[in-house]
């Protein structure tokens, strides 16, 4: 199939998403709003924590905790954005249908997420760098965009992997996946979005749960993308850690697609391609 | 290339429940008991083949097994045992190419968005179908007059009618210009007027001027009769018959009945009658003055018709009038089925 037939059938899905979302006036507002709202309380935590965090952020150059949380729930939507909703593709409304039409798995779960991730470009770029300058003397003359946008990319399909686990278990059991639970509830305990990996060596000095974190390819984005916010690039620091997340996404991804596969084909046997 | 533009080869399906249900259900071929759960014969070895342009019906009671054979078709269902090929394609090893062969009427209301109108719901799928860029738009049009629903194109899915979301469904199917369709009872839920009408449509336009394929299952005995060049009626996973609507209804003809007006017959006529060879019921349905009007069930109509006009004239009666009827479609099916004992 060429490059043209994919990204027609993966702007069909975006269009159609768009469409939907449109047709409830006012979700955007306040999605927005709430995102506002959101900036601004990890604005205010982050200057009211600052003094304690004096030691951790010596790892981040000048950057200030503020900024370190805005940077960080950024890149926090994208990556459970990518984890949460390639579980929609198996809809038993619109999965049969799908698979009826000529459309291929990455295909769909790419057009799947395209309308989604294009709307957390759209919002979390406008609102939390703004609030983040405006109003918390965020720093973006250093930023290295282009590895911002790199790390960003690993990160979203890193998670996809994850995702697509996810997805498949949901299509096995219909109701329980432990999957998403799982990476959501460790990201927020130990990956990096509220404070630096190295803290946890405070509460577990064997190293243990530090260990656990370098597990999770959001601790590698976390790090990463607030080294690139401070003007670092690939070729220096984040190599490793960009090689780290690269071993990841080889094993992850093409793990999750043959288990989903795998999982189309049990539900085609069972029959159960369309049950809720 | 084979000379069937569908054909199952010992097509076979079982599902496995693991819960076992207390009673039978009504239409699945057999239950086994095993270990793990209950095993339920669905097809049963199908061997079918619809010849290219045909317009083929699919009949049998509910759980007959008549949407897992056009889900298997559509790829969505694997088979357990057997093969079903579309233009020569296997369902499995090859559902892409099969998917591009295929347009599908299946279930009501799965893969439509309700706040989406019916136009841009047809456009996703023409996107999705890389339907020909510059001809979307037509294509579009086009089917949305076929089907009758231009007026309500432009109106949220969500607020269609069962009818309305019925003619989508179609329109759906025939959008990507596929050679073969596969409707799962296509008209259920539609007006008759409209019903009729697409009736039309599929024979017409879809069977004969464009020479598609039709597979379609459908409980509507006088639609098979009306429209179906071929029948098959499936009854628990297996054919039990497939032949033309015409064959089918003398494969039990010999069970016809005849209804015999006649002047000056006696009792002694009547119980001579009642034993003749092929007779299986006898019934006096009118009797004024000397006129006399029987209902008899024969066997052979052919051949023990003119021996009960030979009896009555030989007593010295007077034919006035003999009608044969053929079993309909509808009583050939409840036959087969052995559904008219229940």
């Amino acid at each position: 199939m060429s490059c043209l037939s994919t990204f027609r059938q993966v702007f069909a899905f975006y269009r159609r998403d768009l469409v939907n979302a449109t047709s409830y006036k006012l979700n955007i507002f306040f999605q927005a709003m709430g995102m506002f709202v959101w900036a601004f309380v990890l604005g205010m935590l982050g200057k009211i924590a600052a003094p304690a965090m004096t030691s951790m952020m010596r790892n981040y150059g000048d950057m200030d905790y503020s900024t370190f949380l805005l940077v960080g729930m950024i890149f926090n939507n994208f990556l459970n954005e990518s984890l949460m909703h390639p579980r929609a593709i198996v809809n038993p409304g619109s999965l049969e249908r799908i698979l009826m039409s000529p459309v291929n798995i990455p295909v769909f779960v790419m057009g799947t997420l395209s309308y989604p991730m294009f709307m957390l470009l759209l919002l979390n770029l406008a609102i939390f760098p703004t609030v983040g300058v405006l109003f918390f003397s965020m720093k973006i003359s250093a930023v290295n965009w282009s590895t911002l946008a790199f790390i960003l990319l690993l990160g979203i399909i890193s998670m996809w992997g994850f995702g697509i686990i996810s997805a498949t278990v949901q299509l096995v059991t219909k109701r329980w996946e432990p999957v998403s639970w799982f990476f959501q509830v460790f990201s927020a305990a130990i990956s990096g979005m509220w404070y630096d990996p190295s803290v946890l060596l405070t509460i577990d000095p064997s190293g243990f749960i530090q260990k656990l974190a370098w597990c999770l390819p959001q601790t590698y984005v976390f790090y990463m993308q607030r080294q690139a916010f401070i003007g670092r690039d690939l070729t220096s620091l984040l190599f490793p850690y960009v090689l780290n997340l690269f071993l990841i996404i080889i094993i992850v991804f093409p793990v999750s697609m043959k288990l989903f596969l795998a999982a189309l084909r049990k539900c085609k046997v069972q029959g159960s391609l369309g049950w809720e | 290339m084979t000379e069937y533009a569908i054909e199952t080869v010992n097509l076979t399906k079982e599902f496995t429940r693991k819960t076992p249900i207390s009673k039978p259900n009504v239409g699945l071929a057999c239950s086994v008991n095993e270990g793990h759960g209950e095993r339920f014969l669905v097809l049963d070895e199908v061997n079918l083949g619809v010849k290219p342009g045909e317009l083929f019906g699919l009949m049998g009671p509910n759980g007959a097994g008549k949407t897992t054979l056009i889900k298997i078709l559509c790829t969505i269902l694997a088979p357990t045992r057997g093969e079903a090929l579309v233009n020569g394609f296997n369902v499995e090893c090859e559902s892409k190419r099969v998917k591009s062969q295929i347009g599908a009427v299946l279930d009501f209301d799965h893969g439509w968005y309700g706040r989406l109108t019916g136009r841009q719901n047809l456009r996703f799928y023409a996107d999705l179908s890389l339907v020909p860029g510059g001809e979307v738009r037509h294509r579009l049009n086009n089917v949305l007059e076929l089907t009758e629903m231009s007026q309500k194109a432009d109106d949220w899915y969500q607020k269609l009618s069962t009818g309305e979301r019925r003619r989508l469904d179609i329109a759906r199917a025939i959008l990507p210009d596929p050679s073969i369709l596969l409707l799962d009872e296509p008209t259920l839920g539609i007006d008759v007027a409209s019903a009729h009408k697409l009736r039309g449509f599929i024979r017409d336009e879809l069977c004969r001027k464009e020479g598609k394929t039709v597979l379609f299952t459908t409980h509507n005995m006088d639609e098979a009769e009306e429209l179906c060049d071929k029948v098959a009626i499936i009854d628990h996973g297996k054919i039990v018959a497939c032949d033309q609507p015409t064959g089918i209804m003398q494969l039990i003809q010999p069970t016809a009945y005849l209804e015999i007006e006649a002047l000056n017959i006696t009792d002694r006529t009547i119980s001579e009658i009642e034993v003749m060879e092929g007779v299986t019921e006898l019934s006096v349905i009118d009797k004024s003055g000397n006129r006399m009007r029987l209902r008899a069930g024969v066997i052979s109509p052919d051949v023990v018709g003119p021996r009960i006009c030979r009896g009555i004239i030989e007593a010295g009666g007077d034919i006035l009038l003999m009608n044969r009827h053929l079993p309909s479609l509808e009583e050939s099916f409840l036959r087969l089925t052995g559904e008219s004992e229940a």
